[in-house]
């Protein structure tokens, strides 16, 4: 018998054992194939045949950054270039991850950001070569990010604490630039648009609605009642309308309420609101972490003479928050869908951007390419964001000490 | 004695604060948007032809149009325009709280929305309607030889109660399937499940062109509503309302002078009394709305009258091959009419 017939005997071996052990499972087995040609087939003529993706090869600009100048875009290039090298020093922070699945990770994002990098070239002749020196710097940075980290074995609370907070300021520095600077001209923030804002809402409302989460949890547990009560009262009231509602407020009412001179622009309102709204989620997760913790830790700390402030951020917040990683990444990628929302109050986020090209007198109606194109976006986002969550899960033990 | 002059000084300066607070109130929207450098105006991003981003992210269309043309009207240049994307829910308020100073994005012009929701209106730029679309080998001429038909619509708008209403008042029987919105509209419309489909004709011709074959299709002339579209101002500012009416009957004035943005130039020398007014030449037109005196010159230059801003963004020009229909001059059998520069 040749090694060729053995794969196949055990091919059919497979598929008896897997698929057709009885006449039930042959039945769903065989539905469940037809169901699958039922619905594959069409989106695969689709994709393949049918769609103008035309629409999306025009208007990468209008997806990738919005109304942003096209003589400014080296600055969101250079932008994304530093967050290559900041991904590579994060993925480094993970022990569990092996080369392999760090390359992978790599790729990945690679690909996410040459959507950003690679397609702009369209809006200029010459602006191609440019932009994959840019490419090439940014994963040149990322491998530079990943050794160094490993190297000098920075911690995760190093580089997130320093790395991303640092990077945030420098990037809506080098973004929004300064008024009558010729190096960096101010671009006005209602003119950033596309995944560069549906990212940078989603970053910002990350990084500052987890120690405001923190806050709250502890609040909520404080013995103090002004401070309980305002807390509880917050994350209630917070938790008890629609993200869209309160996107809505800092919209509607807040212009009416306040003079003129005190309102701050749309986009700071919605990165505002998704803050606050993020933090009552958090707040709450953390709170579960905090009550799975036998009293005994607190005791046990208190008799080796720690004050409260030690206790509560050398003993009780780490082994807390560990116990609740995955609900609060889980909230970080609701965090990143929920941005699509600020669509409906007239920012041009990623799904802003999906509906304006819908708009343009030569695509109209082409719908089911535009949000196609979209979803994959926000899927490889929310993937890449869930593949760092198990992995540092594993890394921390969650689930298992 | 010390006590009395701390008094008098106090309320000497609360009466400043509250004058000062009351004036910056109270100044203009001329003043205000001067000041500010910048005009803000609200448009919609994704109606074809009227407001939509090009893939370079610049706003353009018929709507935005008039936003460049108010900016060269204050400030002599098209560019210096925030534009402000809104949502339908949204637009109302950001007129009301001043975060735009004009709301030129589609907006039917009516009673409540005048009184109630407490916006002027300025000047309609555009009169729509609700109309019909029809295959073109129906061979029909009027909506009323459509007896019997079946019409594919949008839910939840008034073009149902319209044409329900339509046939109504002729006794005429006639069915109705309705879509959630314009792509179920249309694919039934093409495969045959209805006989017409009735929106705004606006929003039927950006379909129809959006169509393969936008020829075998027919949008009638008739319309059986009222929509007239043009830009809307906050309540109770005269002085800012004049200079949006008056930017957008500068165009019109211009289209019917025959005043256009090649032959402007030559037009500023033309000899007419009315043109040279117009234009800025003689007079002080501009000067008594608070505006360059050259405004309607400033506008051409950078925008183009009326006429080429139409043809332009939805005319012949545009991949839609609107007619003017009631957009046309008065002179022309239509409803556009500017009163006297003078």
């Amino acid at each position: 018998m040749s090694s060729h017939t053995v794969s196949k005997n055990m091919m059919i071996l497979w598929l008896r054992k897997n698929m057709f052990s009885s006449w039930r499972s042959a039945l769903l087995s065989l539905g469940s194939l037809w169901l699958a040609y039922l619905i594959l087939v069409p989106i695969l003529v689709f994709v393949v045949h049918d769609a103008n993706w035309e629409v999306i090869v025009d208007n990468i600009h209008l997806f990738a950054v919005g109304s942003y100048p096209a003589d400014q875009l080296w600055r969101v290039f250079l932008n994304v270039v530093l967050l290559m090298g900041l991904i590579g020093g994060t993925v480094a922070t993970q022990t569990t991850m092996g080369i392999k699945s760090a390359s992978l990770f790599m790729l990945f994002t690679a690909c996410a950001l040459w959507i950003v990098i690679g397609g702009n070239g369209s809006d200029r002749e010459g602006m191609n070569a440019i932009n994959h020196y840019f490419l090439i710097a940014g994963l040149g940075l990322y491998l530079l990010g990943y050794t160094t980290t490993k190297k000098k074995a920075f911690s995760r609370a190093k580089v997130f604490g320093i790395g991303w907070l640092l990077y945030i300021l420098l990037s809506l520095i080098l973004l929004s630039g300064f008024t009558g600077n010729s190096f960096l001209p101010k671009v006005t923030n209602h003119l950033w648009g596309g995944l560069l804002l549906t990212l940078l809402v989603t970053v910002v409302g990350i990084a500052a609605s987890f120690p405001f989460g923190i806050a709250l949890a502890l609040g909520r547990k404080s013995e103090l009642p002004v401070i309980k009560l305002f807390c509880i009262g917050f994350i209630e009231t917070i938790r008890g309308v629609p993200l869209i509602t309160l996107l809505f407020m800092g919209q509607v009412l807040i212009p009416l309420f306040l003079p003129p001179a005190l309102v701050v622009s749309n986009l700071v309102r919605v990165m505002i609101a998704v803050t606050l709204f993020a933090a009552a989620y958090m707040a709450e997760y953390i709170r579960g972490g905090l009550q799975a913790l036998p009293i005994g830790q607190n005791e046990a700390a208190q008799a080796l003479g720690l004050n409260r402030v030690q206790t509560n951020f050398l003993i009780i917040l780490p082994q807390a928050i560990r116990a609740v990683i995955p609900a609060l990444v889980g909230e970080c990628i609701a965090l990143f869908k929920d941005t699509s929302l600020v669509a409906i109050v007239g920012l041009l986020d990623l799904t802003g951007a999906a509906k304006a090209a819908i708009g343009q007198p030569n695509f109209i109606g082409l719908e089911a390419e535009v949000f196609m194109t979209i979803a994959l976006v926000y899927w490889i986002f929310s993937y890449l964001m869930s593949i760092y969550s198990q992995n540092l899960e594993r890394q921390l033990g969650v689930g298992i000490r | 004695m010390t006590k009395n002059r701390l008094k008098l000084a106090a309320s000497t300066l609360f009466t400043l604060v509250l004058i000062l607070g009351a004036s910056s109130v109270f100044a203009g929207k001329l003043d205000t948007v001067k000041r500010r450098g910048i005009l803000h105006c609200g448009v919609n991003k994704m109606i074809p032809g009227f407001g939509f981003l090009t893939p370079s992210g610049q706003f353009e269309g018929f709507d935005v149009a008039f936003c460049k043309a108010i900016a060269s009207t204050v400030f002599n240049d098209p560019t210096k325009v925030k534009y402000v994307p809104l949502s339908s829910a949204q637009r109302f308020t950001a007129l009301q709280a001043g975060e735009i100073d004009v709301l030129s994005r589609n907006t039917t012009w009516t009673a409540s929305r005048d009184g109630a929701v407490g916006l002027d209106f300025t000047v309609t730029t555009f009169y729509d309607g609700q109309g019909v679309l029809v295959k073109k080998d129906l061979g029909i001429q009027g909506i009323s030889e459509l007896a019997g038909a079946t019409f594919c619509t949008i839910s939840g708008t008034t073009t149902e109660k319209n044409i329900t209403d339509y046939f109504a008042k002729r006794n005429v029987k006639f069915k109705l399937l309705t879509f959630e919105d314009a792509d179920g509209m249309m694919s039934a419309f093409r495969a045959n499940r209805c006989d017409a489909a009735t929106s705004d004709r606006s929003t039927l011709l950006a379909r129809q062109y959006a169509e393969k074959n936008p020829s075998i299709y027919v949008l009638m002339d008739q319309t059986i509503s009222k929509e007239p579209l043009g830009p809307a101002v906050g309540s109770n500012d005269s002085q800012w309302r004049d200079v949006v009416v008056w930017t957008v009957y500068g165009m019109l004035a211009a289209e019917e002078l025959g005043v256009t943005q090649k032959n402007l130039e030559a037009m500023k020398k033309n000899k007419d009394p009315v043109i040279q007014r117009l234009l800025g030449v003689t007079g002080t037109l501009g000067k008594g709305l608070g505006v360059d005196n050259h405004f309607v010159a400033n506008i051409i230059k950078n925008v183009g009258n009326y006429g080429e801003v139409f043809e332009r963004n939805l005319g012949m020009k545009s991949k839609f091959k609107m007619s003017r229909g009631l957009n046309a001059l008065w002179t022309d059998g239509g409803l556009m009419y500017a009163p006297p520069f003078r």
